[in-house]
């Protein structure tokens, strides 16, 4: 009885694949589906070029301007360790291979941060400010493609492959020659697999072509299954609204009409609505709060501050001394450090709240998932390529540490190796080679792929949920 | 439109009804949301100015105490103080209509500092690049991009819809013209959407307080702008009617040339501008200005002669106290010059993306009515240039009378900040109705295109299907 219900389920499965491998030739030969099919796949494979050609030439510009801003920093010269402070310098965000395929936040949010004494800078320079009126239409990127076109091919597709045999008339006769309407079913679903795997598969291999690490295969295969899902979820969807339709028009103009507000609308209203629930401070405001605190706080430079003189008593009682001057340590150099410090610590305030309130305006768009579940598979895609806004803060946190050690070597440099009031000693031109470059370590993909437990799992959920619905609606798959 | 019954029965046929009435939530919901902008704009350049009033306070209370003969903590009697200190914001002022088209201010902040531009910090807004990347719900991204599909959703099938259900040979038969009763069609549909979005826009207006007589200009051109994007496409599917498919078809068709027209070619324009056209990165002109910063200072010595020689002053013995006055003038001459090349070579570059976006109008009529909006807005990049313009002319007045009191050694007066911090506000250009010339013709040559192909292209005999072939009459007819 096993064996016998084991050669009927092989059996079931030939002849799916057999319908599977009838409708993609069906759709091959019908022109308005071939040219679809056709130009979807010239248009991505123009957009990966592109995205190669521009991470290939980005890659380049970076690159001068680190050597550049080294070269800079190496050249000073025999200065002020504290000037070398101000002077500073700037670290650029590593960008991922999986950039290019999903360049995510990064051009609203720009990849270089300046650096330098009393204040630890916002990420500025967004390349989105010099794009043009254009930009209001989207950023090209391969995976916006996929997202957006890519999901309108397949939920089409799927409409028609369904609804379009009871609108022709030929269920039936495709009923009587199927061993049953499962079989049927099950074929056009692989069919739809096939669409599915065959939009995803550019990706993949650019993804591929692009890796420069065995870890980032992991983001690379979870990028492509995140795609896989959402196409996948788009399928199930068509084949329900097709599977259940009175007519293939109907159909189809309630998939494009869905599609439209899953796609445009929802995305944009989502983000005008985080904006609104978590409102973020302006420029004014937030810098006006770390002004105000810096003004009640430790200021290095002017000697009537409160803290600076308390700050001296302690160090002259550390020292055993009563001046200053008779200290073997530069004070301006102990005291440009603690103000550094405090400063530090202010910062840490006012981003900390800034950055809770950016998590929150995206916790509410992830929210706006439940109407378009586009919005759980964008934060996955950015995340596992490194472009969304968690790999920023990281960054940003990776540069203030860096940031406050060097000046803190070079407030100690001068406290060190000068007397206090010498503002014209200046330190040997080898000191700054001492000063090793930035180097940012990009999280983990495991900690983007915990990160983002919710909106897979719910990505999840919605695909389970539109094939489960489309299965049902199959069982009554009839003329 | 001679026919009013075809409007009935649009109504009774198609959704018309309820996509005026969707349309006008839609534009409802796209003001108050671009309301929302505004208002948080004029809340951050409030914020900022307020800000920048209490820096600038010293000003008043050194003039009070020098009056009850005080020593003050600021001398603002010092122009070398004030250079540093007395720096004013100019806030930018949008009409009230701008709350139709939001274009850069989402990236840009309503407030500058009046400096000169070799000192210009990068100043960015506080955002969250999420929901940047998502876009901007306003009238623009709905009047271009979302309003095609009402014209596309209710237009493409008004005679493949007759033609299926084989009432199209009784229209003729009724008739005598059936094209025309379908172009009433599309003039009903023209008429209800446009009134719908028009009245919608203008009772929102209203409510916002919004629609004051100075604004009825960019009104009616709003109202035009869309009146033609609703004929382009209603147009568009009339044209497509002409080839007599079937209407899926016709529907697969115009979702493709929406794709290509307010997707593709909008996207593929930003390609060809970083590509033909590429600004320097904003952070490398930030790393230009930081090295010439610290050069010219380096130097300020060798500029000092010149300095002398350009106000008459050559030959000028000078002590240190005056020598340490002027040497900061001598810096900010270094420095203008040591940026020149960088910032004019970047001026070019905008002015050659310029161009070239002005010429990629044409390319896309989606391209063109979201650039007639923005200007019709005052928020597109022409009111930009002119807002930097005037910081750059209120900039060079502000140095003319600090450079004057530096070099003639005289005390500033309380008449003297009044030119320094001039008026905080720019006023809102009016309407310039030359920027609007170019989208205009844009949008006309497609209008036009439109025509040309309505006119000119043939349409297609009905064919018989392949069964009625097989038994026409004349293949049946005796030999």
């Amino acid at each position: 009885m096993r064996r016998h219900r084991a050669i009927v389920m092989a059996w079931d499965l030939s002849s799916a694949r057999r319908v599977a491998a009838h409708e993609l030739r069906l759709a091959l030969r019908e022109g308005p589906a071939r040219l679809a099919l056709l130009g979807f796949l010239a248009v991505l494979g123009l957009a990966l070029w592109s995205a190669r050609a521009r991470s290939v030439a980005e890659a380049r510009v970076r690159a001068e301007f680190a050597h550049e801003v080294r070269g800079e920093w190496l050249a000073q010269g025999a200065v002020n360790p504290h000037s070398a402070a101000h002077f500073g310098t700037f670290v650029q965000k590593p960008v991922t291979p999986l950039a290019a395929l999903d360049p995510g936040v990064d051009p609203c949010m720009g990849t270089t941060l300046r650096l330098e004494a009393h204040a630890q800078n916002d990420l500025a320079f967004r390349p989105m400010a010099d794009a043009g009126g254009a930009r209001h239409f989207g950023l090209l990127s391969p995976v916006l493609l996929v997202q957006v076109f890519g999901s309108l091919l397949v939920l089409l597709w799927s409409v028609s492959l369904f609804a379009g045999e009871r609108e022709t008339g030929t269920l039936a006769t495709l009923l009587v020659s199927a061993r049953d309407g499962r079989t049927l079913v099950l074929g056009k679903g692989l069919a739809l697999a096939a669409l599915c795997g065959l939009l995803v598969t550019p990706l993949f291999l650019l993804g591929a072509f692009a890796l420069e690490r065995s870890s980032d295969l992991l983001a690379l295969a979870s990028l492509t299954l995140a795609h896989l899902l959402w196409l996948a979820g788009c399928a199930g969807t068509g084949a329900w609204l097709g599977l259940r339709a009175g007519s293939l028009h109907g159909a189809l103009a309630r998939a494009v009409l869905g599609w439209l507000v899953c796609a445009f609308v929802v995305p944009r209203v989502a983000a005008e609505a985080a904006d609104t629930l978590a409102p973020l401070p302006s420029r004014a405001a937030f810098e006006l709060g770390i002004q105000r605190d810096s003004e009640n706080g430790f200021d290095g430079h002017d000697p009537r501050n409160e803290r600076r003189k308390a700050f001296e008593a302690e160090v002259l009682e550390r020292y055993g001394v009563t001046r200053t001057e008779d200290l073997p340590v530069n004070f301006d150099g102990l005291a440009m450090q603690a103000d550094e410090e405090y400063g530090a610590r202010i910062s840490a305030v006012h981003f900390g709240r800034l950055w809770a309130t950016l998590r929150a305006q995206e916790r509410a768009q992830l929210g706006f998932g439940l109407v378009s579940p586009l919005l759980f598979l964008r934060p996955i895609s950015m995340a596992v390529a490194g472009t969304d806004t968690e790999h920023f803060l990281a960054f940003a946190r990776q540069a203030e540490a860096y940031r406050f050690e060097l000046v803190r070597f070079l407030n100690d440099s001068m406290a060190r190796n000068s007397r206090t009031g010498d503002w014209d000693w200046k330190a040997p031109e080898d000191t700054w080679a001492l000063v090793a470059d930035f180097r940012a370590e990009p999280p983990p993909v495991s900690a983007a792929l915990a990160r983002t437990r919710v909106a897979w799992l719910a990505l999840a959920a919605w695909c389970a949920g539109s094939l489960t619905l489309a299965t049902r609606a199959a069982r009554r798959y009839r003329p | 439109m001679r026919r009013p019954g075809e409007c009935f029965l649009l109504l009774r046929e198609t959704p018309l009804g309820g996509a005026a009435v969707l349309l006008a939530l839609l534009v409802a919901l796209a003001a108050w949301n671009g309301e929302r902008w505004q208002a948080t704009r004029a809340r951050a350049a409030s914020e900022a100015l307020a800000a920048n009033g209490e820096r600038l306070a010293f000003i008043e209370q050194g003039f009070t105490a020098l009056e009850r003969g005080e020593e003050p903590r600021l001398d603002p009697r010092d122009p070398g103080m004030a250079s540093w200190r007395a720096v004013p914001l100019l806030a930018e002022q949008v009409p009230a209509f701008a709350l139709t088209a939001l274009g850069d201010g989402d990236v840009e902040p309503p407030v500058r500092r009046v400096e000169d531009r070799s000192e210009a910090s990068v100043e960015e807004e506080v955002r969250n690049p999420a929901v940047l990347l998502a876009g901007r719900f306003d009238l623009a991204f709905l009047v271009a991009m979302l309003l095609p599909w009402f014209a596309i959703l209710l237009g493409h099938r008004l005679a493949a819809a007759e033609r299926e259900s084989g009432r199209w040979a009784m229209l003729a038969a009724a008739s005598g013209a059936p094209w025309r009763v379908l172009l009433a069609r599309a003039g009903w549909i023209l008429v209800t959407l446009w009134g719908t979005a028009s009245l919608a826009l203008v009772v929102t207006l209203l409510a916002l307080g919004r629609l004051a007589p100075a604004e009825l200009p960019r009104l009616v051109g709003w109202c035009l702008f869309t009146g033609a994007t609703l004929a382009f496409w209603l147009g568009a599917m009339l044209v497509l009617e002409r080839l007599e498919r079937s209407a899926i078809l016709n529907l697969a068709a115009a979702s493709a040339l929406w794709a290509l027209l307010s997707f593709g070619v909008p996207m593929a324009s930003q390609e060809l501008l970083l590509g033909l056209a590429p600004v320097p990165p904003r952070a490398e002109l930030a790393r230009l200005a930081r090295a010439g910063s610290y050069a010219s200072w380096e130097r300020r010595a060798e500029f000092l002669p010149e300095l002398l020689a350009r106000h008459g002053l050559a030959g000028t013995t000078l002590d240190d106290e005056r020598r340490g006055e002027l040497e900061p003038l001598a810096y900010a001459l270094g420095l203008r010059r040591e940026l020149e090349p960088a910032l004019a070579a970047a001026d070019e570059a905008r002015a050659e993306r310029d161009r070239l976006a002005g010429r990629l109008l044409f390319a896309s009529p989606s391209l063109a009515v979201h650039e007639a909006l923005l200007r019709l807005a005052g928020t597109s990049g022409l009111e930009r240039s002119a807002f930097q313009d005037e910081l750059q002319r209120r900039s060079r007045e502000r140095e003319a009378v600090l450079e004057g009191a530096l070099l003639a050694d005289r005390a500033l007066t309380r008449a003297d900040y009044a030119t320094i911090l001039g008026a905080p506000r720019v006023e809102a250009r009016p309407l310039a109705l030359h920027g609007l010339l170019r989208p205009t013709l844009a949008l006309g040559a497609w209008l036009a295109l439109l025509f040309l192909l309505g006119l000119c292209w043939p349409a297609r005999r009905a064919e018989p299907s392949r069964s009625a072939r097989s038994f026409s009459p004349a293949e049946v007819r005796p030999t």
